[in-house]
């Protein structure tokens, strides 16, 4: 593949990211994803002879019962290219071959799943990406009877992704703009960026005199915030009195790099709808400050008021359209959309926006951790660092994402859980997985399992049978921030980075109870007793609380602690947490008493 | 000197784990699991310094024996560290060891930036001083 795709249908477009609609292939009304994924616990090291032991002990412990049911090989399973164009088991490490393995899996009463990815290599190297490969990468993983697919984002060839050319870059941003002119129909306007301009959107700027930064920005890091605009446009409105043919030409100047690049989308909104005129690169410039005119672009303006939109949003557009396509292969193959399709693009192309379309759940930063672990080494997993890995990081962004989740959507991913990774104590453990539960997130657990005992106190935390039960519950609804301590305004959409705090968070269940978690981020123990009213609680989620009149004018609850399983009436309104320890948790199911 | 290829440097450390060349030195790391099986593709190719840190930290966990560094938060120092999400553990690894070194920035390191440089290829008289210091 020389050049992206081209877009012929409007559906994978920006502008139709926000309609709701998903692709043939995706499966609506799934649950978060439950099971064991070999990346946090063995690495690049997994072998068949380790994967065949988490099957067996996912079945001893029981964890099969609660919900965990995928077993999924993620990287370092294949050889390290294609043998006769196709997708091949590495030999070492998997001797038998991914149909055996896959039937050994299904023969436990399993669920198989393995791992690839949209670029050219694996993250871990292979040659063996889905890139260019979709039809018979399909036509393996359905032989082999896939049921799960994680697909990762290294060595894209349109972005500049892990490993992936840097100036890729000039895919991903508009060229810098400084006028634009508009000739046709006896008439001429001209238009420059800085006077003429409207900015739409986020990130666009203006400086000396042209509008750079368009595009999608980057969100692979955690500094910025998931909520709103995500990318800009520069605008011009252009009113005409004759409809019809003009020439638009641009001053711009190219560079490869984030913030300015080489490819341009050009359409035109008018009453009647957007029409495209251009999408593809514009010739190179000298420099990114070497200013150029270039060539007449086509244009077609309808009478009245036409919105000229310069932009590039090829970043999501793209990475949708690799999705699409190896999904879209699958479900021609298989015939059906039972696979589920595992989004890895680590909140690069912000997959909020356009996930739910193709996928079940989309990651949303870089990893948790990056010392996973391997056989006899736990690895090593962190409350909190100045990057993604961390407990805290991933939550802080995936707390505030509750809009973009659903059953007609799909859930936020903030990566597979370290719940028994050194680094991290119990009581982090404990914080972690209720956050995970909480806010509907995959339960894809980390961990070698035959460190797990019946009844240990890892065992009772993945078990948890009543913290499992939120994060099932057929709602589907993710828990909502309703109160922060380090919150201004709007604790369900600011984005808070400092963890010197607690959060309460609250989410609505299919029998009209309430989930209620107080997390305490802090690395002290938070003594100052903190409550919520439920009054409260009921204005963010109230109106996604089934039979929310019988909660609101109950005079009395039932308050079950979803650690202890202790019980207790109360008839005020209001729900209290004291002595929250260091990265400690409160969870409760409140239920009206009738 | 010229550049180091990946097979040369597998060689290498072989010899110095048995202390005399082996028939097939990668095949042979590649079944003790120290490197992994991409090496053995284009094993002819130069090594770059993100695979020597990949290569050397395998080395030390599975024929050295040691135990990774639990805290690599010193290694954010590199400004470059997590551009490469699988090589974080590996750099960090290698370079609180001090196994492999920093790269100065021309002008800006005399403030603290430091960058890894992972595409950067490395050369024998490179690899030759990674090895001393093993």
């Amino acid at each position: 593949m020389d050049r992206p795709f081209v877009i012929e249908d409007a559906k994978r477009r920006f502008d139709s990211f926000s309609d709701g609609k998903v692709f043939s292939g995706k499966k609506r009304g799934r649950l978060p994803a439950m099971g064991w994924n070999s990346w946090n616990a063995f690495g690049s090291g997994n072998t068949e002879a380790l994967t065949k032991a988490m099957a067996e002990r996912i079945v001893e412990l029981g964890l099969d019962k609660l919900g965990y049911r995928y077993v999924v090989l993620d990287d370092g399973c294949y050889r390290p290219e294609r043998v006769d164009g196709k997708l091949a088991n590495e030999e070492v490490k998997f001797p038998s071959g991914f149909r055996v393995l896959s039937d050994y899996i299904h023969s436990k009463g399993l669920k198989f799943g393995m791992y690839n990815d949209i670029g050219t290599n694996l993250c871990a190297g292979a040659a063996v990406g889905t890139c260019g490969h979709e039809a018979e990468d399909a036509r393996s993983y359905v032989s082999w009877g896939v049921d799960f697919l994680k697909v990762d984002n290294c060595y894209y060839l349109w972005d500049n992704a892990t490993f992936s050319n840097p100036e890729n870059a000039r895919y991903t941003y508009a060229p810098r703009i400084r006028e634009v002119t508009v000739s046709g129909n006896g008439k001429e306007f001209l238009f420059a960026a800085e006077a003429d301009g409207v900015l739409f959107g986020r990130g666009v700027e203006i400086r000396n005199g042209y509008a750079g930064n368009i595009g999608t920005f980057d969100g692979t890091g955690p500094d910025h915030t998931p909520v709103g605009e995500m990318s800009g446009e520069l605008r011009f409105v252009c009113t005409v009195e004759t409809e019809g043919e003009y020439a638009l030409k641009l001053e711009y100047a190219t560079g490869r790099e984030s913030g300015v690049g080489e490819w341009l989308q050009l359409a035109v909104d008018h009453e009647g709808g957007t029409e495209y005129f251009y999408d593809d690169l514009l010739p190179q410039t000298e420099g990114t400050e070497a200013f150029v005119r270039s060539g007449e672009i086509g244009i077609r303006l309808r009478k009245g008021k036409n919105i000229i939109r310069l932009m590039n949003h090829r970043r999501q557009e793209n990475t949708l359209c690799s999705y699409a396509t190896l999904l879209d292969e699958i479900y021609k193959i298989s015939g059906t959309d039972e696979l589920l399709l595992s989004i890895c693009e680590w909140g690069k192309t912000q997959p909020q926006n356009w996930g739910y379309k193709v996928g079940d759940s989309w990651r949303i930063l870089n990893d948790i951790t990056f010392q996973v672990g391997a056989d006899g080494d736990p690895g090593h997993g962190a409350w909190e660092s100045d990057y993604t890995p961390g407990v805290a990081c991933q939550y802080n962004k995936a707390v505030i994402m509750d809009e973009f989740a659903g059953l007609e959507k799909g859930w936020n991913d903030p990566d597979m859980l370290m719940v028994g990774m050194d680094g991290l104590d119990l009581t982090m453990c404990r914080t972690h997985f209720a956050m995970w539960c909480m806010m509907n997130s995959p339960l894809m657990l980390g961990l070698d399992l035959r460190r797990v005992e019946p009844g240990d106190e890892l065992h009772k935390i993945i078990s948890n049978e009543a913290l499992i039960a939120l994060n099932q519950d057929p709602l589907g609804v993710q828990a909502k921030r309703v109160f922060s301590t380090a919150a201004q305004e709007r604790p369900d959409k600011e984005y808070i980075r400092d963890n010197e705090r607690v959060d309460i968070l609250a989410k609505p269940l299919a029998d009209g109870s309430i989930a209620v978690s107080f997390f305490n981020l802090s690395g002290h123990a938070w003594e100052e007793a903190l409550s919520v009213s439920l009054d409260r609680v009921l204005s963010f989620i109230g109106s996604r609380l089934p039979e929310e009149v019988r909660f609101r004018s109950a005079a009395e609850y039932v308050l079950t602690d979803l650690w202890s399983g202790e019980e207790r009436v109360v008839s005020g309104k209001e729900i209290c947490a004291e002595g929250l320890a260091a990265h400690g948790n409160v969870c409760y199911r409140i239920r009206p008493v009738a | 000197m010229g550049m180091e290829k990946v097979s040369d440097f597998i060689r290498r450390l072989y010899q110095l784990k048995e202390g005399e060349d082996g028939a097939d030195p990668v095949a042979q790391a590649l079944q003790e699991g120290w490197v992994a099986a991409e090496d053995t593709y284009d094993a002819e190719r130069s090594l770059d310094r993100q695979t020597a840190a990949r290569i050397v930290h395998g080395y030390i966990r599975i024929v050295q024996g040691a135990e990774d560094l639990p805290d690599i938060t010193a290694a954010s120092f590199l400004r470059d560290l997590y551009d490469c999400r699988l090589c974080v553990n590996h750099i960090a690894q290698v370079c609180l060891r001090g196994i492999m070194d920093a790269r100065k920035i021309p002008g800006i390191s005399d403030r603290g930036f430091f960058i890894f440089d992972h595409r950067a290829e490395v050369s024998e008289e490179e690899a030759e001083e990674i090895l001393s210091r093993l």
